[in-house]
């Protein structure tokens, strides 16, 4: 059943202009670290400096801390809105599938959008870098493990921000408490409990070695557990028990 | 065996402090055309909504086919098609699209699709985007969503809101046509008594979250009694001709003409005789029903005033 349900929620994305966003966003996170990086080249590598490591370091700025806990949102709402603009909620809520269900399959088409930016991210990265001549060699296995660990710090917003998003009839109000969230995640980012904020977790896992980081591997993936499971459980329950009116 | 397809027993929603529907009682019975009338915001969508799961009621309970919705949901609503309020759509895609994801959503076949466009007649219209339909198409798009996984419950609330009286009249027409077909159980709602009036065998009335009337149709129709009103050159002098002789009140309406209650030939051929009689010129005799829209108001009425 979770099958057709996720499948069910791919058709509804259909005609959403949902592919321009998907190649954009990042593209301009990546244009605009490109740039940083050529006006700053001589503060920003140093002697032994990797090139692709200190152009991550500015895209990265833009990209995970502001487009990607901003964009997660973005598809948490858009995925209700069509729910909420129509009446999906309550045609989806009268026919056999749960909402357990229903619910579970949401996520799971979020945050597959959500790799899938990731994925799009780090090609265009590469790719605007070979096209800018970047001399270095591409460091694969670093832009690997900030593309999972990016991901993974990211499905725990995704349950905060999908909870949100389903309680709240509106388009517009998740996405702005979202963005208000976002911007506090530069102060977040630089404290101690930037750790724990959720909004800050996405750059921290996907600063390059030499900035301020994800204090310990072991640290992050049990916060970000944590907090994963708390807002799913929070969330699924209280969809479970809400009336649609 | 119970033969109620729909029993609730109770069932209330509060809000905060207000009752939205108090204490429903309702029976729907297999193969009948269950009318559920009311006045806008009189509960009707709220018990329908906790009918299906939507809202969480705060007491009582909903049996749907003998079974209890909370345990039985999956088994129940595959038999259930509902529309509620207004129709439920995706704007974005196409009205086979938007089939083909509840026909996925009920694991039925896809020929089915065709079967239902075909029977709500959107067939020319398939591959149109939704938000491009007029409001007529948008309900029949609900009404063949409702029909598509083949019900043996149909639950369409205020399915003619908004139409015209064509419009209307075609969605009267194909939910009549249905129930001879497929021998399946409808509970329709409106807050028009003659829109269901042609087709309803049983009838509801709630107002302001109370069931004030739950009987056949035939039971409603009797209620609509009927006067007799005579106009005549001098009504005032007709009224105490006729007060003394009969003993009886006679009232005046605001056009001075006579209204009697007692209809039978013999006691109007009497009054009739008599007015002449007193040499007074009796211009019309004639028959008032009032309609069952007047019984209508009139039991919403009498509960409350």
């Amino acid at each position: 059943m979770i099958k057709t349900m996720v499948f069910i929620e791919f058709m509804k994305l259909r005609r959403q202009w949902l592919w321009a966003v998907l190649i954009i966003v990042p593209l301009v996170s990546c244009l605009l670290g490109y740039n940083n990086f050529f006006t700053y080249q001589d503060i920003l590598v140093q002697i032994d400096d990797n090139e692709w490591i200190e152009a991550w370091t500015q895209a990265s700025l833009f990209y995970g801390m502001i487009m990607l806990p901003i964009l997660s949102g973005f598809y948490c709402s858009l995925s209700c809105r069509n729910e909420n603009f129509g009446g999906g909620w309550k045609q989806m809520l009268v026919l056999p599938p749960s909402r357990v269900e229903i619910y579970t399959a949401k996520m799971i088409i979020i945050l597959f959008l959500v790799l899938v930016t990731q994925l799009v991210l780090i090609t265009e990265f590469i790719i605007t870098g070979l096209l800018l001549g970047l001399q270095d060699s591409i460091p694969w296995f670093f832009l690997f493990k900030v593309l999972v660990l990016g991901f993974l710090a990211v499905c725990a917003l995704v349950a905060i921000q999908l909870w949100m998003a389903s309680q709240i009839k509106s388009f517009v109000t998740p996405i702005a408490i979202n963005v208000a969230l976002t911007l506090l995640a530069f102060i977040a980012a630089g404290a101690e409990w930037g750790n724990y904020y959720p909004w800050a977790q996405p750059t921290l896992a996907m600063s390059a070695p030499d900035e301020v980081g994800i204090s310990s591997l072991l640290f992050f993936l049990s916060i970000n557990l944590v907090i994963f499971s708390l807002a799913t459980i929070i969330g699924v329950a209280s969809f479970d028990k809400k009336d649609i009116n | 065996m119970c033969s109620n397809i729909i029993e609730t027993v109770n069932l209330c929603k509060k809000y905060k402090t207000t009752y939205a529907v108090k204490d429903l009682n309702l029976q729907v019975k297999k193969g009948e055309i269950y009318g559920f009338l009311g006045p806008n915001g009189s509960g009707k969508t709220t018990s329908i909504k906790m009918l299906l799961g939507l809202i969480k009621a705060t007491a009582g309970s909903v049996t749907l086919f003998g079974k209890q919705l909370e345990s039985d949901r999956n088994h129940i609503l595959k038999k259930v098609g509902a529309l509620v309020e207004s129709p439920s759509y995706y704007g974005h895609l196409t009205g086979y699209e938007n089939l083909k994801i509840i026909q996925r959503m009920l694991n039925v076949s896809e020929k089915r699709i065709e079967e239902v466009l075909n029977i709500v007649r959107l067939t020319k219209a398939k591959n149109k985007l939704v938000k491009q339909y007029s409001l007529g198409m948008k309900q029949r798009l609900g009404i063949a969503i409702a029909l598509l996984g083949k019900p043996e419950l149909l639950i369409l609330d205020e399915p003619t809101n908004g139409l015209d009286p064509a419009g209307i009249h075609e969605i009267r027409d194909l939910i009549k046509s249905l129930p001879e077909t497929d021998g399946i159980t409808i509970l329709i709602s409106s807050h028009l008594l003659s829109e269901i009036d042609q087709m309803a065998t049983q009838v509801g009335i709630i107002s302001e979250g109370n069931l004030i009337f739950q009987d056949s149709i035939e039971v409603l129709r009797n209620k609509s009694d009927s006067q007799i009103r005579v106009r005549v050159n001098d009504a005032n002098k007709a009224k105490i001709i006729l007060e003394n002789k009969f003993d009886d009140s006679i009232q005046l309406d605001a056009n001075s003409n006579l209204i009697l209650n007692k209809t039978d030939d013999n006691h109007i051929s009497l009054v009739n005789n008599m007015l002449v009689d007193s040499n007074l010129s009796v211009y019309r005799i004639e028959e008032i029903k009032s309609s069952l829209e007047d019984v209508f108001l009139n039991i919403i009425k009498g509960e409350y005033s």
